[in-house]
């Protein structure tokens, strides 16, 4: 009925935006000096070959030539070859989007969890040293150097302490043994995530902490949570059913977009962490011009992001009756 | 004395004042004074009406009557209990006799929440009964505030409901404990005059066949004089006079209730009546135990009002009122 | 929702996401296997020989991927590698025959004449970009039988030994189909180059194990290793590890503080001065420092003046104080160029070349660059040298014919991408303005730079680098003909000199070493002296290597990671 008629139209308008990002993408990409085969400095590259890998790569053709087979192709599901890689776009995403969702997605879920049951928990008792301290806590560490945070606790757990390991998400010399069971492998890949987990839970939780507070805040002024009271509930029934349920749902829309845009990773994380995802392909992509690989990475994104926006809508008529389309 | 006659309700000396912290960080505070020495008596199956202009302190003394603040000082006893000391379950069972209705319905009923719900969790709470027994209560609660027929309004959320039955559904949600006192705080202020008179017949009507008593707060004198058996008129936190509907507005003795009389929308032309003018002066506030509360806009006030603060005295049968110069009035 | 719920079982979820890991660690700590591990920047993208290019790929691909010849450590000098013996070349019919020693494939099967003919017919067909320019002048090339391979080349040429005879060689029963469907394909090189080597066939000192993607990758001494026992450089050939295993890193950060904590006994990559200080003082460590094999320089477009006027280039030879740039920018990690070839190429690099303004003060090279000028017929509303002979700020400099000299920018790298070409370009600028001429050095994004240099051919000055320009010399050639002023050419300067395309032509044409390195070295004084090219500086090549666990690092030009290493470390005892 009309939430199915909503759902339609906000389809549509997905698509369309798709491609116009798509489109946007493509002229940005082009637009930027340099293509990938004349910035390849190598002696032995003579122009001959330039020539031809660029021919390769169909950048000998005219820009709209290239824009409407990318199109035909993006239509087919054909998503092309990275220039770098020579391999299938879809292939080298799908090898790296795992490793990032695994990290980035989960810290996200974790911090938003921790920082929905932080923040309501500080703003049921405001003004309180424990509302102060932990606010202050958050503000910090929302605002965190990431690069320096990360290295820090590097140096500290991974290498002063040694508890943890450095970088990486595998310890090769556990992998290459032939007896090693697949519980030592996932504790393992648990062992290396612990750090960079950590690293991004700080530096995310804070933010949903404090959303979560404010919200919290504004939902403890209603009347109804009085009414509550009135009734006779528990302070712990007034606090989860009746505020923290509704001051929840702010956060649902910062959590739907986290989500989205956590596919992307991060590459300063994945730098210093030698954490092998999709954020530091997407910068490599870009710096090198691999315009195949960049543009389907952000076209996910983009998509991702759309979708997860439609997601929280819905989820949004979902949660709060007052909604409706 | 009769059944009737029966106190309920025994405020003694209740006085609420709050500390603020300028900010978090500073550790001076401020302190407001919300209601101070107010003694109310209510009946079984009275209607009190408590009347006052905004911020003098009837909302503090409805949210204390009905255990939701702590009184700073004084005591109340309600049939008999002195519902300060209260815990466990005894204060759930206090919960089961006293209930409130708030001002806002809007605001007062959680969004999130059908109207089955709401109505239905103050059941949960107390443990009523099995499940099927909750239903019945609901369903008889829905009816006695008029939601007919019930099945057409339990699944509906708040925002799904005109404001009448929104207020209603928080009257259902009052009533479906069985209390015996409910405050109703300003249930029908944020109402469109139409469906005013709907809610306040459908209260009395309840009075009169549950045997209810209120304590009714509002700030108007009409719905007070409407709705109530007796009236208590309070400003800036001080009860000021205090006696029986009638009387109390035929004669009002103190120059408050005088102005606030002089507010209301006379029915009678021809019994106009001389307006009552204010006028503020610049007084420190706070001067509860050197001046009359009233003294910063009463026109008529002499040299004792600045040193003393008046007592509440009869000035008729069962109609006292706190002013100097009322008995010369 | 029950979000007090999910909030319990979420910390205790917390809680035993970070204990377990803790004691894990003491059950996993891994062991120092025999192998070595090498960290590195990257991970390589492809095991496929064709298309390996990056440095990340060939630092893998090329321990399974054997030439016919290859160059003795130190010296340089080619040495029969899958060869037997050195080419026989006859000039009459310019036929060469090439013998090959008995080895074998890791699968065991024998490495004929027939995988030689493959590899080579495979560039020349698909022309596979950076391998074919040297196999293109092959007009036949035929197995005699099993171990005798027959080339026939269109013309002399220089590089047929150390360039053609030198290309990786893959294994004709493995690539057979391969190529077989690539032909079939629409476009057959994307094909041929998109091939995914899963198990590269080996007959280097090692075999290919594993490859985990975006964790490590693992090979294993190759037992049938035709070299090992070989004697070369007065060294034995082993290898002598059982293994190496590779790891990456994606910052220096992290690189260095494995090599500290153990994780990698070498780190393939040059560290950076700052994080010197701490390796240098650990004992565990050795630090080499070696010179790269490449040249950083400014060049000018010379189609325009001023840049057109050799006396002009000349001046600003004078006046780019390079031991400056070495000892500020590169901190003494460096050392200046003064030619095209660097140093460490001991038997090409001609040492014999102009070096301009070298031990000259600031005052002395202003003057000299205002000789030169002056000389050549420009002038200024107010020279750098006053009356006086004292320097003061010049003003208004005017070419020959009278023009003013234009705004010249100097489009360099940004600093983030390499901070020493940019530091060198703001230099470079500041000593230019000194005579009064408008220099501004302007960092720009690579892709920028080679649109404006390589494509457009539409600038002033840039200073740019080469890296990996290997042992041959024939690159000096291509740098500076004017065959390579054209599009994506290597002559981008548009330098034009026809004493210098003969020259370089007949040394491309020289088989004869010796008479070749006559031509070379003429060629570098010649060039230097014509200044199309500055070179500036060539940073070394600094590496930490675990000395206490393995010892015999060959140091070389580019380093110690070379192949020479990987056969003769020896884990310490
Ligand atoms: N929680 C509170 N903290 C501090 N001051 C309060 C609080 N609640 C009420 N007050 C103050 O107490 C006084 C009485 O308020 P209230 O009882 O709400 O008045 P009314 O209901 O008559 O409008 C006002 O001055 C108000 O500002
Ligand atoms: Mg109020």
């Amino acid at each position: 009925m009309h939430l199915g008629k909503f759902i339609l139209i906000r389809a549509t308008q997905i698509v369309v935006s798709f491609f116009i990002i798509l489109t946007l993408l493509f002229v940005l990409f082009r637009v930027a000096p340099g293509d990938p085969a004349s910035m390849v400095i190598d002696p032995q590259m003579t122009p001959e070959d330039v020539e031809v890998t660029r021919a390769l790569f169909g950048l000998d053709k005219p820009l709209y030539q290239q824009y409407l087979i990318c199109l035909k192709n993006f239509v087919k599901g054909e998503f092309g070859s990275s220039f770098y890689y020579g391999k299938p776009v879809i292939e080298i995403i799908g090898e790296k989007l795992p490793n990032t969702i695994l990290l980035f997605t989960t810290s996200i879920i974790l911090s938003a969890l921790a920082g929905i049951s932080w923040g309501k928990v500080i703003a049921w008792r405001r003004g309180s040293l424990l509302d102060s301290s932990v606010t202050v806590i958050g503000l910090v560490s929302h605002t965190l150097f990431l690069p320096w945070i990360a290295l820090l606790m590097v140096w500290v757990f991974a290498y002063w302490m040694n508890l943890f390991p450095l970088s990486g998400m595998i310890t090769p010399e556990l992998w290459l043994n032939p007896e090693t069971g697949i519980t030592m492998k996932v504790l393992d890949v648990l062992h290396h995530m612990v750090l960079p987990l950590s690293v991004l839970f700080t530096i995310h939780f804070g933010g949903f902490m404090l959303i979560m507070r404010s919200s919290m805040m504004e939902t403890l002024k209603e009347d109804y949570i009085v009414t509550a009271r009135a009734k006779g509930l528990t302070e712990r029934q007034i606090r989860e059913r009746h505020a923290a349920k509704n001051a929840a749902l702010p956060v649902v829309t910062t959590l739907g977009l986290s989500l989205a845009f956590s596919i992307n990773g991060g590459a300063i994380t994945e730098t210093i962490f030698s954490w092998p995802g999709i954020g530091r392909e997407l910068v490599f992509a870009v710096s090198n011009n691999d315009y195949p690989l960049a543009q389907i990475a952000f076209l996910l994104i983009a998509a991702l992001v759309l979708v997860a926006n439609l997601v929280v809508d819905v989820l949004y008529a979902y949660l709060d009756p007052r909604i409706k389309y | 004395m009769r059944e009737n006659d029966k106190i309920l309700v025994d405020v003694k000396g209740l006085t609420k004042i709050y500390s603020l912290k300028r900010n978090i960080f500073s550790r001076s505070r401020e302190f407001v004074t919300a209601v101070y020495d107010v003694n109310i008596r209510i009946k079984n199956g009275e209607i009190f009406g408590l009347v006052g202009e905004s911020g003098s302190g009837k909302t503090t003394c409805g949210r204390i009557l009905s255990r939701l603040e702590e009184p700073t000082g004084g005591q109340i006893f309600i049939k008999g209990v002195d519902i300060r000391l209260l815990k466990g379950q005894d204060l759930q069972g206090f919960r089961k006799n006293v209930q409130m209705i708030f001002q806002d319905p809007y605001e007062s009923l959680n969004p999130r929440m059908t109207v089955a719900d709401t109505v239905m969790e103050p059941l949960e709470v107390q443990r009523v009964g099995d499940y099927e027994e909750r239903e019945y209560r609901v369903w008889k609660a829905l009816k006695i505030v008029e939601l007919y027929p019930p099945g057409d309004y339990l699944f509906r959320f708040p925002h799904e409901l005109s404001g009448g039955q929104r207020q209603r559904v928080a009257v259902a949600r009052a009533l479906v404990v069985e209390p015996d006192f409910v405050i109703a705080d300003e249930p029908v202020s944020m109402l469109d005059a139409s469906i005013r008179a709907g809610i306040l017949n459908l209260l009395l009507d309840l009075r009169t066949r549950l045997g209810l008593a209120y304590l009714f707060i509002t700030h108007d004198l009409a719905v007070a004089r409407y709705m109530c058996d007796r009236i208590g008129v309070i400003f800036k936190g001080k009860l000021v006079e205090l006696g029986k509907t009638e009387r109390l507005i035929g004669n009002p003795h103190h120059p408050y209730t005088k102005a606030l009389l002089s507010a209301v929308p006379i029915p009678d032309p021809r019994a106009e009546r001389e307006r009552f003018r204010f006028e503020e002066r610049e007084l420190p506030e706070q001067t509860f135990d050197r001046s009359c509360v009233f003294l910063p806009r009463c026109a008529a006030s002499g040299r004792i009002c600045r040193k003393e603060s008046p007592e509440m005295v009869e000035v008729e049968e069962d109609h006292y009122s706190a002013c100097h110069l009322s008995t010369e009035m | 929702m029950g979000i007090g719920k999910m909030c319990r079982r979420f910390y205790r979820l917390c809680f035993i996401f970070i204990l377990v890991p803790l004691f894990l660690w003491v059950a996993i700590t891994p062991s120092h296997g025999a192998g070595i591990k090498i960290g590195m920047k990257d991970e390589p993208k492809t095991l496929n020989p064709f298309r390996a290019s990056d440095t990340w790929s060939r630092k893998v691909v090329t321990r399974f991927f054997e030439p016919l010849y290859t160059r003795e450590p130190k010296t340089h000098k080619i040495i029969p590698w899958l060869a037997e013996g050195y080419p026989e070349y006859d000039e009459a019919t310019n036929t060469a025959i090439v013998r090959l020693k008995r080895t074998k494939w890791e699968d065991g099967s024998p490495l004929t004449a027939h995988d030689v003919v493959f590899t080579g017919s495979v560039i020349r067909e698909f022309k596979v970009p950076r391998y074919y320019a040297r196999w293109r002048f092959i007009k036949e090339i035929e197995a005699l039988d099993d171990y005798r391979v027959k080339f026939v080349l269109e013309r002399p040429m220089a590089i047929f030994l150390p360039r053609t005879l030198m290309t990786f060689i893959v294994q004709k029963k493995k690539w057979e189909p391969v190529v077989t469907a690539a032909r079939k394909a629409e476009k057959p090189l994307r094909c041929l180059l998109a091939h995914e080597v899963k198990q590269p066939m080996s007959c280097g000192a090692f075999t290919f194990v594993k490859w985990a993607r975006g964790a490590y990758i693992r090979i294993e001494r190759n037992e049938n290793f035709f070299a090992t026992g070989m004697e070369i450089g007065g060294k034995k050939v082993g290898p002598y590890v059982d293994g190496v295993l590779f790891k990456f890193y994606g910052s220096m950060d992290s690189a260095i503080l494995a090599l500290k904590k153990g994780d990698i006994d070498y780190y393939w990559a040059s560290i950076q001065a700052g994080y010197l200080k701490d390796l240098e003082g650990d004992r565990r460590f050795k630090v080499f420092k070696n010179d790269k094999n490449g040249v950083y320089y400014l060049a000018f477009n010379v189609r325009k003046s001023p840049f057109s006027d050799k006396a002009f280039r000349q001046a600003v030879a004078y006046l780019i104080d390079k031991d400056f740039i070495v000892i500020r920018v590169l901190q003494n990690e460096g050392q200046r160029m003064d030619n095209i070839i660097p140093p460490g190429n001991g038997y090409w690099h001609n040492p014999d070349t102009p070096k301009f303004g070298q031990g000259m003060k600031r005052k002395e090279r202003i003057k000299k660059a205002y000789e030169i000028l002056k000389a050549a017929g420009y002038t200024w509303g107010k020279p750098p040298i006053n009356a006086k002979g004292k320097v003061v700020r010049a003003e208004g400099l005017k070419m020959p014919d009278g023009r003013e000299v234009p705004p010249l920018d100097i489009l360099t790298p940004p600093a983030d991408y390499d901070p020493h070409r940019a530091m060198a370009g703001m230099l470079v600028q500041q000593w230019l303005r000194g005579v009064g001429i408008p220099a501004s050095s302007k960092p720009s994004s690579f892709g920028s730079i080679t649109q404006q240099v390589k494509v457009k051919r539409k600038f002033d000055a840039f200073i740019l680098g080469w890296g990996r320009l290997g042992i041959d010399p024939d690159y000096l050639r291509t740098f500076f003909h004017s065959r390579e002023d054209r599009l994506y050419g290597r002559n981008p300067m548009g330098y034009h000199n026809g004493w210098y395309d003969n020259i370089a032509d007949e040394s491309a044409a020289t088989m004869d070493e010796t008479k070749r390195r006559e031509l070379i070295f003429k060629m570098q004084k010649f060039i230097v002296e014509e200044a199309p090219y500055i070179p500036l500086y060539v940073p070394y090549v600094v590496e930490a290597c675990r000395v206490d666990r393995f010892t015999g690092w060959n140091e070389d030009l580019d380093g110690v990671g070379n192949r020479w290493s990987l056969f003769f470390i020896k884990p310490a005892q």
